[in-house]
């Protein structure tokens, strides 16, 4: 069956393997054979057909019109496919026998992005070090790269939490990672296609050496950029997700996130600088106050403000295009959309230059990229390289003479039909043009009779017209087509050394790049603190935590700034740690997250929802709020939580913040107070090493240990009873709690009226019980009380 | 705020009766004046469809009694005035215990949320068709939040009345600007079907004038006069010179008037005082001892009776004077004047010199001297059989083109006009009409089947001269007229090559080509235009529905100088 495509074919499929779709062009389309073409139908719902593939051997097959590529690529690889799309590499005009075929790109889930795609593409590279485990999340489009190190011992859940923000489409291991348990978990829960690649001696170079073998170029063409800080806020993972920072508890998508609430972004650069900034708040004093000084003066300056996000808006992805450039993939739309970009950065920049913010970014260099791109491209130029305009006028004087010669050959041309029409005296004669007849004169059908002239040539016959051509008309085809195929060569060649130089600016572009993304993220920044009355928080001030009237900026978003009551929170030094208690629907969770939100916001450099804040600068934030129940990793409530517990009671210090929920719960009522207690003694009794702590609790036998204990503050969440009504206050006071209204809560959320009696009636006799024994706190005879559903929720209101 | 007690029955007697709430406007404007009697700082209003279907006004005023929260649907009830001496001394914008029970009449749902600052804990309440439904306890900062759910369920009839979202949706920001410029130091905003509209985001004037505007000032002057009759004001002028539809906003004692005798007067004060040419925009706050004023004259308190108006008269002109003035020039220190020299202090100086040191032509008066005592020739032309031809007399600021046609003086916007025939050819192809060109125009484009295909659905004849050239043939026309030349065109097939055909597309055309405000083409051409305007009457709308041409008739006439 060895037809010369079929070698061809064989040739190319074995060398990008099985686990690689091979999308093999023929004419006008993309054709796939044997499993691949089952897989691609499949996967794109497309008929599969088959092909003579050597003498009366048909085998299966399925195409993609050239012109559906990139789309369906996008199904193809969000299913988890790679594909390798092979091109013909010569002109089938000049090709002797079967045109030449080879792979120009492999498409793999981990190295993607389309053009519209504004997030990161993340790259998981695994390494194991031995007693370390290196991973690297590498992006292939704008080649930043950020790492993690995390010791063999850690819980899996945890590498988990530190990676699934960024969600990694793709794992890239070497041969010794193969047999690594948390390879495969990870590839579980993040979905991701494990890819194992042996080229480069670590998890950074084998990256690289992957990157250009699916980009088809060198590997000195890819170079990474460390995304990484030196000093920031170490989130802990199980933070990340219970603060809701960039991914929801619900489904795991955006929406309820930090991210939603802050990012009033308008460039890709932004939006994923933004989500970085989130992930890796600074600790560095120095930065937080510059970004904070930044706020202020746009805030200051409102207008400017509005005018200058309004002009982000039509920025483009100046970094991936950067690196199309550098990389030799771009084409001529790409320096359209770069040129369109640094007009607007030329204009935002004129814009700061007039302002109190002049000199806070630079980007006089878009100017001068501006300039030169302009010097050689024409302001519309022709859509591809084979167009007639590429290269604008003046830039090189055979091409202007070239186009010269063609307007003077229109000019002659509509003299010339002139002429026809008045020697045929056919007066609707034309002159017209098409790619596949070239140059024609047409006439109406009726009038040609009229054109039985020597010399006349008919060439097609239509329902109302007939087409003739003549020598002088064929001549002149020639000459222009000559002309037209000079220009083209000409200009190809202008175009490519001016490729050439651009190419040298591509650091200046990724500069200008950066420089946007940090306005970008200032000027959301600042919106989100101008429109939602937030304050400039003080930092710095090791001794304290204090926040006046702090709201959590998601929770407020979604049921109305009016419906969300304030809370205050005041840690000390000498009083750290905050035992929380309060009923079930109070609002402990939210105030613990508002907490740990509005201490990173301010780390952030951002301004934050309250009235006034003094915050310290903490180097880590531990949180576990909400129930989390790991079953994924076959592991308890309990047991995650005490894992939790565990790694504060090693890591935690003076300048670490820690939020805590419902502590002990999920074991037996007496276990669980005990470790809860246990755990507070001796994190209180660590002196100024004691993290700044809020625990939350329904043990109301934990506040009873507390109460004497000075370094500890009581608080709760108020709720009043008024006539036989239960409502929730929502308002952290100090105090303990004395009922947790869980039967009520109960009711609210549906249990039968019956059922609730009961439990009214189990409740008192378990009182009875402990009445005799336990004294000190009186808990009083139960009455279930009516709770009036919330009624934000219950309404078709509107936010 | 008081505590809420029903008005006695001599009261209600007093009191201007009429229809509270006419559209979704009223009902904003209504909530929005109860927030500002009860204190609050922060007034946020949100809309959908118009207000039609929801409204929601919240504020962080003082918040309602629970005790008081069943009364106040109830009709005339109130705690604004209790005794009938008071309606002599109104201080509050709200008296008539009215508002609430309107609303709630019409809706077929208002839910009130509220905490007062007194209180512990807040209420919420449930009004169904018309009847208190429900009242519970509820957490909430405080201050006041009501949601007005399908405003007219329960009177079809006004549903009728009502016009589309959009306009619907305009009159609610007009209402919200009113109150914007009368509470500079409150802060307002208005969302429109979740997004905001209207959002001031800074305290400055500039900053007002922008978020009204989208523009920013080229100057600024703040006035202030105050005299012994305890009668004090205060001004805004906001001169910009691009700048061609002033605004003038006036509110007295807090309350913002849009018409009637003060506001008349305003107006004429500043025409007087700063000529013909492009006047200030004008925010105005005036403060008078109560009794001078009668606010209980117009249903919807729209409109303000002062007693002794010569009093404000005075205030305001020594507002204007001078020595008075304080001035504020946004652009920066050394701001320039037109012809180089510094205008020393930014104020309004005596002699003709504007704001920006052009001098006051007087050409408009003259103009319009000139447009009523019509030439020989023009009258020559009336007479005659010329009837038809419509008879330029003047262009006013190379914008307005002021013309006789069958014995009536008609003013046309020389963009709009030319925008609403170029679209009407264009898109809705009225009466097509082909000329042929003897000499084809040929231009370079880079798609040129596709410019081909589309010029021929505007009606236009044109075919592929090459690869990159087409050659356009036939143009369509009106009346034989034309106003197609070789650059127009060309500019219409730069617009369309590389861009796809749509309505929005040929409406932006259709104003890109057409000749802007300030252009001076030519008398024949103009004639073209109005010509074209008179025969096809329906041309004369832009694409968005604007008037283009408007009759100098009685009923405007009357309008104007407010004969009636
Ligand atoms: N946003 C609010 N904050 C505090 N109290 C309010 C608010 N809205 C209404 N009220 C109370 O409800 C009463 C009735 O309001 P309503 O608008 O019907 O009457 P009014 O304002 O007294 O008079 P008018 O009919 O002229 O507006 C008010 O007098 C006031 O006591
Ligand atoms: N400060 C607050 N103001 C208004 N509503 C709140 C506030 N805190 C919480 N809530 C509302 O109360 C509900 C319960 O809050 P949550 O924190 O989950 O309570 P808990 O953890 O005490 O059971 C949430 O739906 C939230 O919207
Ligand atoms: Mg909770
Ligand atoms: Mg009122």
């Amino acid at each position: 069956m060895s037809t010369p495509m079929a070698r061809q074919y064989w040739k190319l499929k074995n060398m990008v393997g099985d686990d690689i779709l091979l999308a093999f062009r023929l004419g006008d389309f993309y054709e796939f054979f044997f499993e691949d073409a089952y897989k691609v139908s499949d996967a794109l719902g497309i008929v599969l057909t088959s092909r003579e593939f050597g003498k009366g051997n048909r085998v299966p097959m399925a195409g993609i019109p050239h012109h559906a590529l990139d789309s369906r690529l996008k199904t193809l690889i969000d299913r988890g496919y790679k594909v390798a799309i092979c091109e013909q590499v010569e002109d089938p005009k000049k090709a002797k026998g079967l045109v030449q075929r080879d792979i120009v790109k492999i498409y793999t889930p981990g190295t993607y992005a389309d053009d519209e795609q504004i997030e990161h593409t993340w790259l998981l590279s695994i390494e194991d070090r031995g007693n370390d485990i290196a991973y690297y999340l590498i992006d292939a489009t704008t080649l930043d790269f950020i790492s993690f190190v995390l010791p063999v011992s850690i819980p899996l859940q945890d590498i988990v939490g530190y990676i699934m923000p960024y969600q990694p489409k793709e794992i890239l291991i070497s041969s010794k990672e193969v047999g690594l348990p948390l390879v495969s978990a990870l590839a579980n829960h993040l979905k991701a296609t494990v890819t194992r690649w042996d080229e480069g001696d670590n998890a950074l170079e084998r990256a690289r050496s992957y990157i250009a073998y699916v980009n088809r170029t060198e590997k000195e063409e890819i170079v990474f950029e460390n995304k990484e800080d030196i000093d920031y806020m170490m989130v802990d993972s199980s933070a990340i997700k219970a603060l809701e920072l960039v991914i929801n508890s619900r489904d795991g998508g955006r929406s309820g996130t930090l991210l939603e609430v802050l990012d009033k972004t308008q460039t890709p650069m932004g939006r994923r600088s933004l989500f970085h900034r989130i992930l890796r708040p600074y600790t560095n004093l120095e930065k937080i106050n510059k970004s904070l000084d930044r706020i202020e003066k746009f805030i200051n300056e409102p207008i400017l403000l509005e005018n200058i996000h309004s002009n982000l808006k039509g920025i483009k992805d100046l970094k991936r295009i950067s690196k199309k450039l550098s990389t030799g993939s771009i084409k001529l739309s790409d320096l359209q959309v770069l040129r369109v970009s640094l007009e607007k950065v030329v204009d935002i920049n004129s814009l700061l230059e007039n302002s109190p913010l002049v000199g806070e970014w630079s980007m006089e260099k878009a100017q001068t990229v501006l300039e030169f791109i302009a010097r050689y491209l024409p302001d519309e130029p022709s859509e591809d390289v084979k167009g007639g305009f590429i290269i604008a006028d003046g830039v090189d004087e055979e091409v202007d003479k070239l186009r010269d010669f063609i307007k003077e050959a229109n000019k002659w041309l509509v003299a010339y039909e002139s002429r026809l029409r008045d020697e045929t005296g056919i007066h609707k004669l034309r002159i017209k043009y098409n790619d596949a007849f070239g140059y024609y004169i047409e006439v109406p059908r009726a009038q040609a009779k009229k054109m039985k002239i020597e010399g006349f040539i008919r060439k097609q016959t239509l329902v109302n017209y007939e087409r003739f051509t003549n020598e002088k008309l064929a001549q002149f085809e020639t000459k222009i087509k000559e002309v037209w195929q000079r220009l083209e060569e000409r200009q190809k060649q202008i175009y490519s050394e001016f490729l050439e130089k651009l190419k040298e600016m591509s650091h200046d572009i990724d500069t200008i790049a950066e420089e946007i993304a940090s306005l970008d993220v200032t000027v959301s920044l600042a919106l989100v603190a101008l429109h939602g009355g937030w304050v400039r928080p003080r930092l710095g001030n090791k001794d304290h935590i204090l926040i006046r009237d702090g709201r959590h900026p998601v929770v407020e978003y979604f049921i109305g700034r009016e419906n969300f009551i304030p809370n205050d929170t005041y840690l000390t030094k000498t009083r750290p740690l905050a035992l929380l208690t309060g009923p079930n629907m109070a609002g402990k969770s939210t105030y613990l997250r508002q907490v740990g939100i509005i201490v990173l916001l301010a780390h952030m450099g951002s301004f934050v929802p309250a009235k006034d804040a003094s915050i310290p600068i903490i180097t880590k934030m531990f949180a576990r709020v909400g129930a989390t129940d790991d079953i994924a990793f076959g592991k308890s409530t309990f047991m995650v939580e005490m894992s939790e517990v565990a790694k504060i009671l090693k890591e935690a210090d003076g300048s670490s913040l820690v939020l805590l929920d419902e502590i002990g719960r999920g074991t037996s009522t007496y276990d669980g107070i005990s470790v809860a207690w246990a755990t507070i003694e001796e994190l209180i009794s660590r002196g100024e090493n004691t993290p700044f702590t809020i625990m939350s609790t329904h043990y109301l036998e934990l506040a009873d240990f507390a109460r004497d204990n000075e370094r500890i503050q009581l608080l709760k969440v108020d709720v009043i009873e008024r006539d036989g009504e239960v409502v929730f206050l929502h308002k952290v006071v100090s105090g303990v709690s004395d009922n947790s209204y869980g039967l009520e809560v109960a009711r609210l959320a549906g249990i039968p009226e019956h059922v609730i009696r009961n439990a009214e009636k189990v409740f008192n006799k378990l009182l009875e019980r402990t009445e005799t024994s336990e004294t000190e706190n009186k808990v009083p005879k139960r009455k279930v009380v009516q709770i009036k559903p919330l009624p934000l929720f219950g309404d078709e209101s509107d936010g | 705020m008081g505590s809420v007690r029903k008005l006695s029955p001599d009261i209600i007697k007093q009191i201007a009766a009429g229809e509270v709430i006419e559209r979704p406007a009223s009902a904003v404007k209504e909530l929005i004046e109860n927030a500002i009697d009860a204190g609050a700082t922060d007034i946020q209003v949100y809309i959908k469809s118009g207000g039609k279907e929801y409204i929601k006004v919240v504020d962080d005023g003082s918040g309602i009694l629970r005790d008081d929260v069943p009364l106040i649907f109830e009709k005339h009830t109130t705690s604004k005035i209790y005794e009938p001496e008071d309606l002599h001394s109104i201080i509050t914008l709200g008296f008539r215990g009215e508002a609430l029970h309107a609303i709630a009449y019409a809706a077929r749902r208002v839910v009130l949320t509220t905490k007062h600052a007194d209180e512990d804990v807040g209420s919420r309440a449930v009004v169904e068709d018309g009847k208190l439904k429900d009242i519970s306890m509820v957490s909430r900062t405080d201050g006041t939040t009501i949601e007005v759910f399908d405003l007219f369920q329960r009177l079809p009839a006004r549903r009728k009345f009502l016009k589309s979202i959009g306009y619907e949706t305009r009159k609610i920001v007009d209402v919200l600007f009113r109150y914007v410029f009368a509470y500079p130091e409150k802060t307002f905003s208005l969302y429109v079907d979740g997004k905001p509209k209207i959002k001031i985001l800074g305290k400055e004037p500039k900053d007002f004038y922008y978020a009204y505007t989208k523009r920013k000032p080229e100057d600024v002057n703040i006035l202030s006069a105050e005299n012994d009759a305890n009668i004090s004001g205060n001004m805004w002028l906001f001169f910009d010179s691009m700048n061609y539809q002033p605004f003038t906003f006036i509110s007295i004692n807090g309350r913002p008037v849009v018409s009637g005798s003060i506001y008349a007067l305003v107006k004429a004060i500043i025409r007087d005082r700063f000529g013909a040419e492009i006047p200030p925009s004008v925010v105005l706050w005036l403060w008078l001892p109560p009794h001078v004023i009668d606010p209980n004259i117009h249903p919807a308190k729209l409109e303000v009776d002062i007693k002794d108006k010569t009093l404000v008269k005075h205030l305001l002109l020594s507002m204007l004077r001078e020595e008075r003035t304080v001035s504020v020039s946004f652009n920066d220190i050394s701001y320039q004047t037109k012809d180089g020299v510094k205008n020393p202090t930014g104020n309004i100086s005596n002699d003709n010199t504007a704001i920006d040191g052009k001098k006051t032509s007087p050409s408009r008066i003259s103009s319009v001297i000139k447009m009523f005592s019509p030439s020989e020739e023009q009258k020559q032309v009336e007479k005659g059989d010329y009837q038809e031809i419509p008879q330029i007399i003047d262009v006013i600021d190379n914008t307005f083109v002021v013309y006789r046609y069958k014995g009536q003086i008609k003013i046309a916007d020389q963009h709009a006009l030319m925008e609403g025939i170029l679209f009407s050819i264009l898109w809705e192809h009225k009466d097509k009409y082909i000329q042929s060109l003897t000499i084809p125009w040929h231009y370079e484009v880079r798609n040129p089947e596709e410019v081909v295909e589309k010029l021929s659905m505007l009606g236009f004849e044109s075919t592929v001269l090459s690869e990159n050239t087409v050659a356009v043939r036939a143009v369509p026309s009106v009346l034989s007229l034309r106003i197609w030349n070789r650059e127009l065109m060309g500019q219409l097939i730069a617009d369309i090559d590389t861009s796809t055909l749509s309505k929005d597309k040929i409406a932006d055309v259709a104003c890109k080509l057409s000749i802007k405000a300030g252009d001076k083409p030519s008398q024949q051409f103009l004639q073209t235009l109005v010509k074209i305007g008179e025969e096809y009457p329906e041309y004369r709308y832009d694409p968005h529905g604007r008037p283009a041409v408007i009759v100098l008739d009685t009923p405007l006439l009357e309008k104007l100088f407010k004969r009636k």
